[in-house]
């Protein structure tokens, strides 16, 4: 008998796939579905801090159609004071070296977020299984939400022939007030979001959420693109929160040239009814600058926290104003949403968090020029953190005026294996401004 | 969904529109799920079977749209995800050939794991075990998922000839094994105590 025969024989009557395997593995394709957007240019991690809502396929067409996008119509001027501290952070983004990772490299940028998980539910008397077939109507259901805090880390590559990555690690899921959590109950306490779940995936056409390339420096230009919605995979619905939503999105886990964050900043300058919070913290307690947009439709505000040192994009907050469109009985100021970005720079490889040339994360020490990831790094290997990068400052590699000796440094540590984060500063509390941990 | 479309279609309209991909899930799961089974037993088919989709869903973009069926690319993935397994399979046949009981058919609930008797089968089972991996793919896409020589270069991301020559290879194996002096009665594994 020929051995093809033969083996065609072999294990040849199994049964076909459980029901209930094939259906979760259909949930799971689903959720992944409706977590994503447009392959390209739109990839499949745009994380705008809105309501986020992570309901099965089906059941998502139509409760988007159930909620009335708004259109604000604002006629207010932007304030002078919120004008100036713009155009300064303008300026101030101009003189940056902009974070621009060469050919084959990544731009890493590691964050913490959290944002609202809503899912619509049935009553008990009119549950059942909601498939494609057979598909629930949930307009106008009731919905329970909760807040899922993450860790997230993203790789990003000019090249859109590569591939990026983004891994996040859910923490433990929170109700945003007592009543979202009797909704949960009421749709029959359904499984939370596993804390420790990790979400690891390749994305494709460079990992970018929207095309960087040949953005306009002038900011009128550029505030007329981002209006009409023109920018590849930065379209969205109209309304001025919206443009405000998206300006925070361009500012965010990207590589943009200095002059196009300049002008980003301008523009923001130009917006009408933007409002200056002064100094605030981030969602981390880094102290930052704060600018907001309220959403009065939707009965929210939006705040980006800039460093005025840097113009960079510290942390995003999304807070309840009032008892909005969602229906959250809860008290103004309660967040809905934040995003903290902690860390950003150049690696030479998908996966890697040391910065570039380190070449590989073991026993990697980055030595910073200033307590600041924004500052100048270098990076070397040994098995003392401190001690090695003392040995650096003492070659006068870190800074040729601070003479033969080492300043007072503090070792740091990432919540991952990046190796160690050292910075010339007295204060180990250092390593918790920058949202890192002390290392002995 | 339109049964005229491609597979290639529902992938190329699922860059825009994700939630065409549903599309790919609903033609091919189940054999994508019966193949997995067949290698690795069904519970570790069922989470296999369910990743295959989530990687096909995050590459859709490197599909190559010129291939309407998107078969031997989700076999491919299946392969690629089962090559962490390796060691399980292995047990598993060495198993198998040891006992003549399939441990995978063990796992259900009401088939009777009938005990296969045939020493031939036993050693075929045995040889199937020494196969190296790539022999052992391209050998079972053909004899198990019914894939053409094509496809399974397709799968595999190979030339046809080296299909062909994995192929001739693997059957030579076999051969060399089912025409060796018939085992004693309980055959002991050789290499099962250091496959850990």
């Amino acid at each position: 008998m020929d051995e093809i025969e033969l083996l065609r024989e072999v294990r040849a009557e199994l049964p076909a796939a459980r029901a209930e395997s094939r259906a979760a593995a259909r949930a799971g394709l689903m959720a992944r579905i409706g977590h994503s957007q447009p392959a390209r240019p739109r990839s499949s991690f745009r994380h705008r801090p809105r309501l986020r809502l992570a309901v099965a396929g089906i059941a998502l067409a139509a409760l988007l159609i159930a909620l009335p996008i708004g259109v604000f119509g604002g006629g207010g001027e932007t304030q002078p004071a919120v004008a100036q501290v713009l155009h300064d952070a303008a300026a101030v983004a101009a003189a940056q070296d902009p974070v621009m990772p060469g050919p084959g490299q990544y731009v890493y940028t590691r964050s913490k977020n959290a944002y609202l998980n809503v899912s619509p539910y049935l009553p008990a008397s009119e549950r059942r299984p909601c498939t494609q077939r057979n598909p629930c109507d949930m307009t106008g259901a009731d919905e329970w939400s909760v807040l899922v805090p993450k860790v997230r880390e993203s790789w990003i590559s000019l090249d859109t022939s590569r591939q990026g990555r983004l891994r996040e690690v859910s923490g433990k899921p929170r109700f945003v007030s007592a009543g979202q959590r009797a909704n949960w109950v009421a749709a029959g306490s359904p499984p939370l979001p596993q804390p420790g779940q990790v979400e690891d995936s390749a994305l494709s056409g460079g990992g970018g959420q929207f095309d960087a390339a040949g953005l306009p420096t002038d900011p009128v230009a550029l505030r007329r693109l981002i209006e009409a919605r023109k920018i590849p995979g930065l379209e969205g619905p109209p309304g001025e929160a919206e443009t405000f939503s998206l300006i925070g999105e361009m500012l965010r886990e990207t590589y943009l040239p200095a002059a196009v964050r300049a002008a980003l900043y301008e523009l923001t300058a130009e917006l009408p009814e933007v409002e200056l919070l002064g100094e605030v913290e981030d969602p981390v307690g880094r102290s930052g600058t704060g600018i907001a947009f309220t959403d009065r439709k939707r009965g929210t505000r939006h705040e980006l926290i800039f460093d005025p040192a840097t113009s960079t994009l510290l942390g995003e907050r999304v807070s309840i104003v009032r008892s909005g469109m969602y229906g959250f009985r809860a008290p103004p100021g309660t967040p809905i949403g934040y995003a903290a970005y902690l860390e950003s720079k150049v690696v030479d490889s998908v996966g890697q968090r040391a910065p570039a040339g380190a070449g590989g994360v073991d026993n990697t020490v980055a030595c910073y020029d200033r307590p600041s990831l924004s500052g100048n790094v270098a990076v070397v290997h040994g098995p003392d953190p401190i001690a090695t990068c003392a040995e650096v400052w003492e070659e006068g590699a870190m800074d040729a005026r601070h003479g033969p000796s080492s300043p007072d440094l503090v070792a740091c540590a990432s919540e991952y294996d990046a190796g160690a984060l050292v910075f010339p500063v007295a204060d180990p509390a250092v390593c918790r401004r920058l949202g890192l941990v002390p290392l002995p | 969904m339109d049964p005229v479309t491609l597979d290639s279609e529902a992938i190329s309209a699922s860059a825009r529109t994700p939630a065409e991909f549903a599309a790919i899930f609903d033609r091919h799961y189940d054999a994508t799920h019966a193949y997995l089974q067949r290698r690795v037993g069904r519970d570790l088919a069922d989470e296999l079977a369910a990743q295959t989709f989530l990687v096909a869903f995050d590459s859709r973009a490197r599909y190559d749209s010129s291939c309407p069926d998107a078969r031997p690319w989700l076999f491919g993935i299946a392969t690629n995800l089962l090559h962490r397994h390796r060691r399980h399979e292995q047990r598993q046949l060495r198993a198998y050939a040891r006992s003549a009981a399939d441990p995978i058919l063990d796992a259900f609930d009401g088939v009777e794991a009938r005990l296969d008797a045939s020493s031939m089968r036993r050693q075929l089972i045995d040889a199937l075990a020494a196969i190296p991996a790539e022999e052992l793919d391209a050998l079972l896409l053909l004899a198990w998922a019914d894939f053409s020589y094509a496809e399974i270069a397709a799968a595999l991301a190979v030339p046809i000839g080296t299909v062909r020559s994995r192929l001739s290879r693997a059957r030579a194996r076999i051969r060399t094994a089912l025409e060796a002096e018939p085992a004693v009665a309980q055959p002991q594994p050789k290499q099962d105590e250091g496959d850990q």
